[in-house]
């Protein structure tokens, strides 16, 4: 989109300075994938019984449809080679490893808060070819939400989490705390 | 997209939310999210009030939807809920500064966000500083022009729909315009030597 603010207004300010604040200022920031669910929790909340009801299967369409986009995005990266066995880096932060029993999976990856609910760079793996699926992820101590996509396109939730959370379709987050 | 088709579409999503079909605000939500995250973002100078207050905005949008004057654009409407809470927010409370790059999502911070998701340290550092740099100017101007100024460069708004907005005259939007790149030449000229240096030597 082209800007609108002209260099020629902006002319009493040092160039370079000046092209350095507005590209990174124009450049806009990503907000957390939760908004929109958080948004729409509220937005039923607010709403009366009823209506609550009658509101909630189409934003499951919604959920499947963003599911759906977002597998399509994994499929494609695993076609073109860009998916590894185990893509989640080291940072800093403490390992947990995560588990999924699902012999008949074709991929599966996981997302939540601590990978923006991104599915890249998130895949478990299944070496032994048992259906048994892992990853390892260096973790921050914190509170994180999570689930599995299995696919590219199913949402499951793990079994083995201690806690778990409403996550506002009608599903259920697991919860790891550290 | 174009400007009108944008607006027709805005409108027909508010039409069915009005008629009851609630769903259809999270495709607002989904079109605007980042405009009205990267505003309170930028108006607070942390992500978790930036957050809460681009939630609390949708939300207000939503209760407020039979008031909104199809004439208007949903955006500007919304820039105007979301800029009246981060004022209230800022009046309850003296937002502290929050280190630039204090972690998001808890696992990563915003910058390595900005920098994308390769470990490449010359880019992040190159980001992290941008970030810092946009971010420290800001904190130096007055609430009033650091607001013209973000919908300007940001947000990409005239300074008609700037003075929507924020309801005061285009006169006085261009004054403000006007004192906040004085006050940023100010601030830019006394950046100490050294952050200067290292930033052209990265260039």
């Amino acid at each position: 989109m082209p800007k609108k603010h002209t260099r020629q207004e902006d002319e009493t300010l040092p160039d370079a300075e000046w092209d350095r604040f507005t590209r990174h200022l124009a450049r806009g920031l990503t907000p957390p994938a939760r908004l929109t669910r958080k948004v729409m929790r509220q937005v039923y909340a607010s709403l009366p019984a009823g209506r609550q009801r009658r509101a909630a299967p189409l934003v499951l369409r919604l959920k499947a449809m963003r599911w759906a986009l977002t597998g399509t995005a994994v499929i494609v990266l695993i076609a073109l080679g860009l998916a590894r066995r185990q893509l989640v880096r080291p940072t800093a932060g403490r390992p947990v490893t995560l588990t999924l029993v699902m012999p008949e999976a074709r991929t599966v990856a996981v997302v939540g808060d601590f990978n923006a609910w991104n599915p890249r760079n998130s895949a478990l793996a299944d070496p032994e070819k048992d259906g048994v699926w892992t990853v390892t992820l260096q973790l921050d101590p914190g509170r994180y939400q999570y689930g599995f996509l299995v696919d590219g396109a199913r949402w499951e939730t793990d079994p083995n989490a201690k806690w778990y959370a409403n996550d506002g379709f009608g599903g259920r987050n697991a919860i790891i705390r550290l | 997209m174009d400007e009108q088709v944008e607006h027709d579409d805005d409108l027909a999503l508010i039409e069915t939310c009005r008629a009851g079909k609630t769903e259809a605000f999270a495709w607002l939500v989904e079109r605007y999210k980042k405009m009205v995250f990267s505003l309170t973002y930028r108006m607070t100078g942390n992500r978790w009030d930036a957050e809460e207050l681009a939630q609390e905005a949708f939300v207000r949008a939503f209760r407020r939807l039979a008031d909104f004057d199809a004439k208007r654009r949903f955006a500007t409407w919304l820039y105007t809920i979301a800029l009246n809470l981060c004022r209230d927010r800022a009046k309850r409370k003296r937002i502290a500064a929050v280190p630039i790059d204090a972690p998001i999502g808890r696992a990563r911070s915003l910058l390595d966000r900005l920098a994308g998701t390769a470990p490449d340290p010359e880019r992040q550092l190159a980001a992290k500083e941008d970030e810092a740099f946009v971010q420290h100017s800001l904190m130096g101007l007055p609430a009033g022009q650091k607001e013209v100024l973000i919908l300007r460069v940001q947000q990409d708004l005239s300074y008609a729909e700037i003075a929507e907005v924020l309801n005061i005259p285009v006169k006085q939007v261009k004054a403000r315009l006007h004192r906040a790149r004085r006050k940023l030449r100010a601030l830019w000229t006394e950046r100490e030597p050294n952050a200067e240096e290292a930033h052209k030597t990265r260039r």
